[in-house]
């Protein structure tokens, strides 16, 4: 019966030892995950050893922003190094001879063709997610989104280089929060202020199922969504593959 | 002698329990930056998908834990050749017929199995079956069938990303023949490095000792993938 294995050991283990050996293999597993694999990878830590260590600070970088949002001075001040070239400072110009003022410093030139996200999203009672786009610095973005019934949302935005200090923490910069009562609707346009992923994080509090309609048009890449804290990258919809003039027929206006 | 024996299942020791702990990044997943570049690619681009294969094969610790398993008692050439070959043929049909037909398999339950892949392989290799059973299990059929849900594995890794469907097949075959070329790199280095120590006079007395840390690894797989199962719930 030994297929190609004729090398093996010519005397089989004693019972007690294969016993021994086996048990011993399932305990040390079972203290090395509870000890060090669970707290890092989950932040499970019954034995506290995972904070301890500062292994759970691994689990929770994993999932930004599925904590209750803070704002702090430092996710609201902008910082000096940012007011580069990549921010726009549109300046009112009135103009002398008492016509139509004129706006100054609207045009940001961008990388390639811009990208358009549709989607339709159910957020079953008490579930949250994600959808973040990533974006060079400068970049923008169009968006609308409505949801069925309001609900508690931030947008903000993960830095792909945190300030010193923040390296590996759940760092991020808020844009828009509102957490307490929360909105049904929300419609912007959006300059990345540093290169990274920037987007929502809603949550459904309620009793019910929320849907949510998200349509945006922006410079990025891919989208990240992070849901049931999974993250998985989205492909956005290429415009050019939208159908043109020739088959949406124009509508006059009158 | 001795003291050098033991250095060596020392070192083993370290490197199976090193590996359970690799960070993130050295681990199982496509990284983020590899994630960005899938999902943005459309079209083949066969180079930057064989790398993608041959990586996710050098580190991803449990298919070489699996591996050597395997081979941990091959002595010829021939007989590593014919068991990778089987390995090579369950993986790769499910790697594509998972991929391509649109089978999604749950990613914690079959790394869960091929968890327990590991475990399977180092209770046979201590004899363990042959104690119990009083035969040892078709070793060919088992690392096949294995095979199969390693490969599965491999496609749930695949799914995660929206693939976009220009050059689908050219760019899952650069993955596959990608995953190939890395399990040979890394298998070459494991046949070495035990080719090495079976001239030793210590190689059968901790071949025991170096299953059941291999079993121990399988366990550390399982316990962390099915947590994740019902973490992720």
């Amino acid at each position: 019966m030994s297929t190609g294995q004729t090398a093996a050991p010519p005397h089989l283990p004693s019972l007690r030892r294969l016993a021994t050996a086996t048990v011993i293999a399932l305990l040390t597993a079972v203290v090395i995950l509870v000890a060090f694999v669970l707290p890092a990878e989950y932040g499970i830590d019954p034995l506290r050893t995972g904070r301890a260590l500062g292994l759970t600070n691994l689990a929770n970088a994993t999932e930004p922003a599925s904590k209750p949002a803070v704002v702090t001075d430092a996710a609201v001040t902008p910082k000096a190094a940012d007011t580069t070239k990549t921010f726009l400072n549109p300046v009112l110009v009135t103009s002398p001879t008492g016509e139509a003022p004129t706006m100054k410093d609207t045009f940001i030139a961008q990388r390639g063709r811009f990208q358009f996200d549709s989607r339709d999203i159910t957020l079953a009672p008490g579930e949250g997610m994600e959808i973040k786009y990533n974006m060079k610095k400068g970049a923008g973005l169009v968006y609308s989104w409505t949801a069925s019934a309001t609900l508690p949302f931030e947008f903000h935005g993960e830095p792909d280089v945190k300030p010193t200090g923040k390296e590996g923490t759940d760092y991020y910069e808020s844009y828009e929060l509102d957490d307490k009562k929360g909105k049904s609707e929300s419609h912007g346009t959006f300059l990345a202020p540093s290169t990274g992923i920037h987007g929502w994080f809603w949550e459904n509090k309620t009793d019910k199922p929320i849907t949510l309609k998200l349509v945006s048009s922006g410079f990025f890449d891919w989208i990240s969504q992070n849901r049931k804290n999974k993250h998985t990258a989205l492909t956005p919809t290429d415009p050019y593959s939208l159908p043109s003039h020739p088959t949406i027929p124009d509508a006059v206006m009158r | 002698m001795i003291q050098r024996h033991r250095f060596v299942a020392a070192c083993t020791a370290l490197v199976v329990l090193g590996l359970c702990f690799a960070p993130d990044a050295f681990a199982h997943n496509v990284s983020k930056r590899d994630a960005a570049f899938v999902v943005a690619n459309t079209g083949s681009a066969i180079a930057p998908f064989l790398y993608l294969g041959a990586k996710h094969m050098v580190t991803g610790y449990d298919h070489l834990l699996f591996l050597v398993g395997v081979i941990f008692f091959l002595y010829r050439l021939k007989d590593v050749v014919l068991y990778v070959s089987l390995f090579t043929i369950g993986h790769s049909t499910t790697l594509l017929l998972g991929v391509l037909g649109g089978v999604h398999a749950n990613a914690y339950v079959v790394d869960a199995i091929i968890g327990f892949s590991v475990v399977y392989k180092a209770f046979d290799n201590m004899n363990g079956f042959q104690r119990i059973v009083g035969f040892q299990p078709n070793t060919k059929i088992a690392v096949l069938i294995f095979g199969l849900f390693h490969g599965f594995g491999l496609a749930t890794k695949l799914q995660e990303f929206a693939l976009s469907p220009n050059g689908l097949v050219t760019n899952i075959l650069s993955f596959n023949v990608g995953v190939e070329l890395g399990q040979f790199l890394a298998l070459a280095a494991v046949f070495i490095g035990l080719s090495y120590w079976r001239t030793r006079a210590g190689f059968l007395r901790h071949a025991f000792v170096t299953n059941t840390l291999l079993m121990t690894g399988g366990f550390i797989l399982v316990g962390y993938q099915l947590t994740g199962y019902v973490v992720a719930r």
